[in-house]
């Protein structure tokens, strides 16, 4: 044990109620983990701050010791972003979980880091308005979760990802200072550091306070889908409905695999013998929707769509949408254990890719089911095996990896809305090379000189702040120059 | 130590005599206030800019990025300037990926022109800034986070631009984002680089999300009395069910010139709501007949403007549209304020010498302006607003002043956060040489 614990817990329970301070094995077996549960590591401490002040001088103390911290929000991340490091603590802020303002007039919400996204429509519900990313565990993920995150969801295509509904935040800077980027006004003066911080997987401090945009409910909304023979039908029915001007709320294809395991599960409609379906939502004005609608419908005929159906009523909609939503879960019934992906790719590289990870899963000799966002091209390739076999688990990562390198060499991205954060940090040299992340750590060190916040995600190997251009010399003459402003 | 002197022999060793100017007829064009560089440079590729960077930064030469020069006085004055940099000969569509929407193109690019090109593929890039007639790149754009009245709808290049490249201080190239319109790997760099007004980095090539052209378009324009009752026709349309490209709020100065232009019968309101929707035809119909109905409960009359393009031109264009000596400036608060900010705007100028021509993105809570005067009564009109918008926690920022203007903060406070960007600055540029004190 370092030396130091005792006198750090001292001082955390100086800081916290007993309540918000865990260091008993049994109380922080629950924390060793997010949603990717192939990883665990168990934290020397979890604390659960329920202000700014306690996170700051939680961070404070973190500091003068250089002891490592990882922020966690509902831990339904995929990406093992709030995976804890065992050398560490594990700051959760799900006690920090009002919504502190609504203003309808201004179009926002301000709400703390462990307010649930779901509850910020509830919230606004009766307004009339709603927060647009709606990423699939949005019952209980949380904003915090979904700013370190840039969360996106199914209606993405439409309306953005998270990044473009945060107008400002609060921070507590890895070194215990607190700070505000943005603010209530859409723009401020000087660097967006908010657009470095929405989306940096937790590395750069602890959000606890974010200014979400609200968005006016749609007047209208259709749902349907369509059934086609072949996957690649399906794909060019979305590039032609983008190309003739319509771009809907959200366009969601799944395959034969997925869509029998979620008819098993939830009975969403869905033709079982389709070898893959497309799910479309239009949404808008009644004028808008009305006038799209058909021309949609005729791109699906041209692109030779077996059926379509559209959702009678709001019952049926949700019915489908349920479907869709339910197609990670609904994988229980057919398989033991999944691993998903989120490689992102050119929409119209749909075809060939999808090809590709085929003849993978044929060589590996495991099933994939494919569910995506198929509007922005944002694959999520659920390999199926069961982790009781030994070894498995081993070609699953592999395979996943070569998904990723299919989808890097088509011109993508290896992460859509997941995250690099420990499950992918070593395929990011797929993606940016080494100027690109020597880039990207002179963002770390601005903000995080000892590297101590979330350490070991999202970067393929530790660097110092010194080792990139910067001495050390350098580094702390930095520091002194700007404490003197900083603090 | 004392820097050395600039030797142009040394500059040939990675570009050719023809890229490289030094004569003062040639170097006009660049001045910045009231400094010339010693040297203009033309790269005409990417690895050019590299070597010219980590030969400047080796010898701490600063350095000026230029696209098509039509924003040199946006910013504070510079604290030297030894190299401009042009980037006009970096003028390449990279490609253009018509089925995925995506355009690459190199910095140096006019904005007109890729945009002409789009059109004729019945694509177009949704940001509509002002100065495109007078060749403004798409880097220098991206520099300046500069937008136009489509903003309400899509945002600023900060919503639209997916990957970029950028050449670092020390020479090495480097990227941010992906040719993805979903990614969310690695910090978002590119977007960081949108608005850092070419301090950290040097911007080479940009790639950015396309639009399919809409079938149509019409204005609805309408005169409002009062700030009361402008704030509750901004919130009634702004909760009707529509979809705005653009809700603008032009004071009698600016809508003169709308009228004059449109042929419509000059009406003398205070403010002059303007409302643009874009679709299918069917649903730009329906949604203007709401507007109206919306409008005339309040017993507001107005007109609809057909063929709009050339209204929409002037809007995004009127702040540079001035020949007497004018100030640029751009105020930011919450959404609900602006009528507030506007009355009082206009009852200030009334006590000033000054004359002013305002539209506000009423859906944005942002108010251009274009303020004609004396120096004096600028700057005093300025420390006015300013001292005005502290009191809401509001902003302005100029993006022109006169090159007489001496001593002036274009930017005010940088706010809680100015010290992590002066840290920010420090490590993307240890050596000050981009644009030292433009913006930090």
């Amino acid at each position: 044990m370092n030396k130091n614990y005792n006198e750090i817990k001292k001082r955390f329970e100086a800081i916290l109620d007993p309540d918000s301070f865990l260091h008993r094995e049994e109380e922080i077996i629950a924390f060793e983990c997010d949603a990717l549960t192939y990883y665990r590591v168990k934290p020397v401490f979890v604390v659960l701050p329920i202000n700014k002040q306690q996170v700051s001088e939680i961070i404070k103390v973190c500091y003068e010791f250089n002891m490592p911290f990882v922020p966690r929000g509902a831990g339904t991340g995929l990406s093992g972003g709030a995976l804890p490091v065992d050398d560490g603590v594990l700051i959760s802020l799900a006690k920090m979980n009002q919504i502190l303002e609504i203003d309808i007039p201004n179009r926002l919400v301000v709400v703390q880091p462990g307010v649930i996204n779901r509850s910020v429509s509830e919230a606004v519900d009766s307004f009339g308005f709603y927060y647009a990313p709606d990423p699939s565990s949005q019952i209980v993920c949380t904003i915090g979760g979904n700013v370190a995150e840039n969360s996106g969801g199914v209606h993405c295509l439409k309306y953005g990802v998270t990044t473009n509904h945060i107008l400002g935040l609060e921070m507590v800077l890895p070194n215990g200072e607190i700070i505000e980027l943005g603010g209530k006004n859409q723009e401020y003066p000087g660097y967006d550091l908010l657009s470095i911080v929405v989306g940096s997987e937790g590395l750069l401090g602890i959000v606890t306070k974010v200014i979400l945009k609200i968005s006016k409910k749609p007047q209208l909304v259709k749902t349907l889908f369509a059934s086609f023979d072949s996957i690649e039908d399906a794909g060019s029915s979305v590039s032609g409905i983008i190309s003739n001007g319509i771009i809907p709320a959200g366009m969601e294809i799944m395959d034969n695999t997925c869509i029998r395991a979620v008819q098993t599960s939830v009975k969403a409609g869905y033709p079982e013998d389709a070898d893959s379906i497309l799910l479309i939502e239009l949404d808008g004005p009644n004028a808008e929707v009305e006038a799209q609608l058909p021309i949609v419908e005729n791109v699906l005929r041209e692109n030779s769509a077996i059926q379509i159906k559209i959702a009678k009523d709001e019952a049926e909609r949700e019915l489908f949408w349920k479907g869709r939503k339910s197609a990670f879960a609904a994988m229980g019934r057919v398989s033991p254990d999944y691993y998903v992906q989120d490689g992102v790719i050119p929409r119209n590289k749909l075809a060939e890719v999808l090809r590709k990870t085929k003849q993978l899963s044929e060589e590996y000799g495991l099933t994939i089911a494919n569910v995506f966002h198929a509007g922005d091209g944002n694959l999520h390739p659920l390999i199926l095996f069961n982790s009781a076999v030994e070894g498995e688990f081993d070609k699953v990562e592999k395979l996943a990896g070569e998904i990723l390198k299919i989808c890097v060499e088509s011109g993508g991205s290896i992460t859509g809305e997941h995250g690099v954060g420990f499950d992918k940090k070593t395929y990011i040299p797929l993606m940016f090379n080494d100027h690109d992340l020597e880039t990207m750590q002179l963002i770390s060190c601005t903000f995080d000189l000892k590297g101590l916040c979330n350490p070991g995600k999202l970067f393929p190997t530790p660097r110092t702040c010194a080792e990139h251009g910067m001495t050390k010399e350098r580094a702390s003459e930095i520091e002194r120059k700007i404490e003197g402003e900083l603090y | 130590m004392d820097k050395k002197k600039i030797n142009i022999e040394e500059f040939m060793n990675f570009i050719s005599h023809d890229n490289i100017h030094t004569q003062r007829s040639e170097l006009l064009k660049f001045q910045v206030f009231d400094k010339l560089p010693s040297i203009a440079l033309y790269p005409e590729n990417i690895e050019q800019v590299s070597q010219i960077l980590e030969y400047c930064n080796s010898n701490s030469y600063s350095v000026i990025p230029f696209g098509g020069c039509t924003k040199v006085s946006f910013g504070n004055t510079l604290t030297a300037f030894d190299v401009a940099l042009s980037l006009e000969r970096l003028n390449n569509i990279v490609k253009h990926d018509k089925e995925d929407f995506i355009i690459t193109v190199q910095a140096g690019c006019r904005f007109k022109d890729v945009q002409e090109f789009l059109l004729s593929k019945n694509q177009f890039i949704a940001v509509d800034p002002p100065l495109t007639d007078k060749g403004a790149t798409i880097g220098g754009i991206v520099a300046t986070n500069d937008y136009g009245p489509s903003r309400f709808r899509y945002g600023t290049f900060r919503e639209q631009i997916i990957e970029i490249v950028a050449v670092g201080t020390d020479g090495k190239i480097f990227k941010g984002g992906a040719k993805v319109v979903k990614n969310v790997a690695g910090y978002d760099i590119h977007k960081l680089l949108v608005g850092s007004m070419g301090t950290l980095g040097v911007v080479v090539e940009v790639s950015i999300k396309l639009y399919p052209v809409q079938e149509e378009s019409l204005t609805f324009i309408t005169g409002i009395s009062d700030s009361e009752m402008l704030k509750s026709c901004i919130q009634k349309i702004l909760n009707a069910d529509l979809v705005l490209s653009s809700i603008e709020v032009i004071n009698p100065e600016l809508s003169a010139d709308i009228f004059k232009l449109t042929g419509i019968r000059p009406i003398k309101f205070p403010y002059t709501l303007s409302l643009r929707i874009e679709n299918v035809k069917k649903a730009v119909i329906d949604q203007m007949a709401l507007v109206k109905s919306i409008l005339n409960s309040d017993n507001l009359e107005g007109a609809v403007i057909e063929n709009d393009i050339q209204v929409w031109e002037y809007l995004r264009n009127f702040p540079y549209k001035s020949n007497s000596n004018n100030i640029v400036c751009k105020v930011s608060v919450t959404m609900n304020e602006i009528p507030r900010v506007l009355e009082y705007i206009q009852e200030s100028s009334e006590n000033l010498d000054v004359k002013i021509f305002s539209s506000a993105k009423a859906g944005n809570g942002i108010i251009q302006l274009l303020i004609e005067g004396k120096n004096k009564d600028l700057e005093i009109t300025v420390e006015l607003l300013r001292s005005y918008l502290t009191t809401i926690q509001g902003s302005v920022i100029c993006q022109h002043i006169p090159r007489d203007f001496g001593k002036f903060d274009s930017w005010g406070e940088l706010g809680p956060s100015s010290g992590l960007m002066k840290l920010l600055k420090q490590n993307f540029d240890p050596n000050n040489i981009l644009n030292p004190g433009r913006l930090i």
